[in-house]
């Protein structure tokens, strides 16, 4: 008689083991296709280390959605729809987003993405959107090249040439340095950034002292890279980096080598978090953004916004759920002129050109130029008092 | 650069040898007494810092003083490096019938990690694609077929399951093991408290801590830095003491010399392996504390993986299983960190093979064949 040997049976417990591991996975997936629902995937880093952008990001989709649904839904050409923000997880990562966007890009049932954050991820989940022909509408990318040569790419902040342009003036005039370093993350967002930023400095004649690069989540001690920007004899630095990051970077500088030199974030250091992590290191620290929901930037949306968001999430609002915010409004905005068909509303969303047929929103007007790219927001600049980001002296323009 | 000697950096090196001085000392202990590269030591390191951030508050501060806090976040890394001994190695030490004991390996990794990549890369939306953990993944999984090759065939064809089977039921075996619970003790730290880094809050923290105390040659001295010299240098001489004149330092030695004649002296060997993992996981635990102290944060699932590794590397320079020699590649490697500034992450480990080119037993490395 055939017997197997007591390990060779063990060995049964495998596949009964990857089984039970995949069966519930096969459930529930059901329950999309539903004609009368417009679901939007809302893609970005939900977990990782840029995981509360992720969290203003899915909270502000789901309020819009909200909102939509509980005044008995949007209007689609006279039919009554109900919305639904779908949520993705990219982990901040390049490989996730590229998997994401795959799933998302195949699934019928979605019109268009809202998304992603990161600009590593938008570009490296942008080829797949354009292939098949589905909006990729970022409210949070601000990489150079996110909008370029993607037909079906938009979002609805400025770029980081942008960016860093304004950050470099505003080193020269307003804070008035000689000498800057350059601490930058090692991806797309903080080498474009580093490089627009260099360029701009040097135009005005700002000696960049240091560029000093990092990688994030490998990156922990960050003392040796301020002590090269000390040692270069800079007299401001700026970060272009995430909140994380950040936060280590001022505590190094103000707490470790006691430098009093202006500290200068990019808008990746817009978050709560920064403030969290850094304590009183973060004082006085400056940083870009897009836009500050702060109550001196006033005006009816905002005020409206930031009482919808306290009140259902016990939390107040940041920059990136305003942007989230907006960008869900402008693509239902299009969806409910012209449907849900994936390439109508990327034509609608292409026609908003001017202020005239942009969409106003919490953050201002957005509207595009034929990129895709939106050059109708200015910089904003905030410093850190008493552990709150505030609006700071702004650039004259 | 300019300025490849400074005073900053001597300071820098000092502290971090210091700290990987107090990791190494793990690995090498135990691989004194069992021969096994505990590779789970590096995620002891990661949980001493998160059980004190618990302690002095995660995100609201409780108002404990860190140093208060480090007694129990050092029990608690004692519980844990004690417990991945019992549940883990022990099993495999005691020789079960290799097959049983290869099934159940194999079996609890697939197992594992199945429902880890369920829970993470599925549901729980937490799984990270970190390169260097992926390319671990994937090393486990590869290794996993050698291991059940062995397992199926070791009854049926002697020769092979004679070859195969020594060596995975032994050393290869554990060390698979190992790594395992290394991914699975950070998985569950993700999965407990997400993957995005913390501080430990300024409440916690004595002013002293950030205070300048004394400066050599005009390079600024912390409280901090002073505390991580003077604690490192305390254990270090504890531990030789302890070591050196206590019975169970004697007895701890006799198992690393020979495992089974220590037995038949009366001697409870996976006691003393126990108290080995114990030393060890407190050591680590501080080392951990007193690292998230020093760069401001940076608590996360991924602290213990690369220090662990450098460490690692510190031990094996200084001659793996020798604690003289641990201290000694700890501070060494330190001192390579700190004047490289910090951005390289591949230096120690070039280092610990320049080395070995030439002592490819460390530097304090003991001859070979003190055992059969």
């Amino acid at each position: 008689m055939f017997r197997l040997s007591r390990g060779f049976r063990s060995l049964l417990i495998v596949p009964a083991l990857m089984a039970a591991a995949v069966l519930p996975a096969c459930g529930g997936g059901s329950g999309g296709g539903d004609t009368e629902t417009i679901r939007i995937a809302v893609c970005g880093p939900m977990t990782g280390s840029a995981a509360a952008f992720g969290e203003m990001i899915k909270n502000a989709a789901k309020l819009k959605e909200k909102e939509i649904n509980d005044a008995g839904g949007l209007s689609v050409r006279g039919k009554m729809m109900m919305v639904e923000a779908v949520i993705y997880d990219d982990k901040g990562d390049t490989t996730e987003a590229t998997n994401v966007a795959r799933r998302v890009a195949s699934d019928d049932s979605i019109t268009l993405v809202i998304g992603h954050f990161n600009s590593t991820c938008s570009l490296a989940a942008k080829e797949e959107y354009n292939e098949v022909g589905i909006v990729e509408f970022s409210p949070g990318s601000t990489n150079v090249a996110v909008c370029k040569n993607g037909p079906y790419t938009f979002r609805n902040l400025y770029s980081d040439d942008y960016q860093g342009q304004q950050i470099a003036t505003y080193f020269a005039e307003i804070i008035g340095v000689k000498t800057v370093a350059v601490i930058f993350d090692n991806d797309d967002y903080g080498k474009g950034l580093m490089q627009s930023f260099s360029a701009k400095a040097k135009e005005l004649g700002i000696d960049v002292v240091a560029t000093v690069s990092y990688l994030r989540e490998r990156t922990q001690d960050f003392k040796p890279l301020v002590q090269q920007a000390k040692d270069a004899g800079a007299e401001g630095i700026f970060m272009a980096g995430l909140y994380n990051e950040a936060a280590l970077i001022v505590k190094a500088a103000r707490q470790d080598l006691q430098l009093t030199i202006p500290l200068f974030g990019g808008d990746g250091v817009m978050s709560p978090t920064f403030i969290k992590n850094a304590g009183t290191s973060a004082e006085g620290v400056y940083v870009a953004t897009p836009f500050l929901v702060h109550e001196e930037s006033g005006g009816e949306l905002v005020r409206a916004f930031v009482d919808a968001y306290s009140a259902t999430y016990g939390k107040d609002p940041d920059t990136w759920a305003a942007l989230t915010y907006d960008a869900m409004g402008m693509a239902l905005d299009a969806v409910s002129k012209v449907g849900t068909d994936r390439s109508a509303v990327r034509d609608q969303l292409a026609s908003a050109v001017d202020a005239a047929s942009g969409y106003t929103g919490v953050t201002g007007i957005t509207f595009f130029d034929e990129e895709g790219d939106c050059f109708s927001k200015p910089l904003f600049v905030t410093t850190v008092n008493d552990g709150v980001f505030t609006p700071a002296q702004q650039l004259s323009k | 650069m300019s300025s490849l000697l400074t005073p900053e950096k001597l300071v820098d090196a000092l502290s971090l040898g210091a700290l990987y001085a107090l990791i190494a000392v793990g690995y090498t202990m135990v691989y004194g007494i069992i021969r096994l590269i505990n590779f789970a030591h590096g995620e002891v390191f990661m949980l001493g810092a998160f059980w004190a951030l618990l302690i002095v508050g995660m995100d609201e501060p409780t108002g404990v003083n860190i140093f208060v806090a480090l007694v129990p976040s050092m029990l608690m890394c004692a519980a844990v490096g004690m417990n991945v001994d019992w549940t883990t190695y022990l099993p495999l030490r005691r020789r079960l019938p290799r097959s049983d004991a290869l099934s159940i390996l194999s079996l609890g990794l697939l197992g594992i990690g199945a429902i880890f990549y369920k829970l993470t890369g599925d549901a729980a939306h937490v799984w990270y694609s970190d390169g260097a953990h992926t390319a671990i993944g994937w090393g486990v999984i590869g290794l996993l077929p050698i291991v059940i090759f062995a397992l199926a065939l070791g009854e049926k064809l002697e020769w092979l399951g004679r070859s195969l089977g020594r060596v995975a039921s032994d050393r290869l075996s554990a060390l698979i093991t190992a790594i395992g619970m290394s991914l699975i003790l950070q998985t569950l730290a993700q999965l407990i408290w997400g993957a995005e880094p913390r501080a430990f809050p300024e409440a916690s923290l004595p002013a002293f801590l950030n205070e300048s105390v004394f400066s050599i040659f005009g390079a600024r001295v912390a409280g901090k830095e002073l505390v991580i010299w003077v604690a490192a240098i305390v254990i270090m001489v504890l531990l030789q003491l302890l070591v050196t004149r206590t019975k169970i330092g004697t007895a701890m030695r006799a198992c690393s010399m020979d495992q089974k004649t220590a037995a038949l002296m009366g001697i409870s060997v996976d006691s003393v392996i126990a108290f080995t993992f114990v030393i060890g996981s407190a050591m680590a635990a501080i080392a951990g504390v007193l690292y998230a102290v020093k760069v401001g944060g940076s608590i996360s699932f991924r602290m213990g993986y690369y220090q662990g590794l450098i460490a690692f590397a510190a031990a094996v320079l200084g001659g793996i299983g020798n604690i003289k020699g641990a201290m000694l590649g700890g501070v060494l490697i330190g001192f390579v960190q700190g004047f490289s500034g910090g951005g390289n992450f591949s230096l120690p480990f070039v280092v610990m093979i320049l080395v070995l080119l030439i002592m490819p037993r460390g530097i304090l490395g003991e001859p070979q064949a003190t055992r059969a």
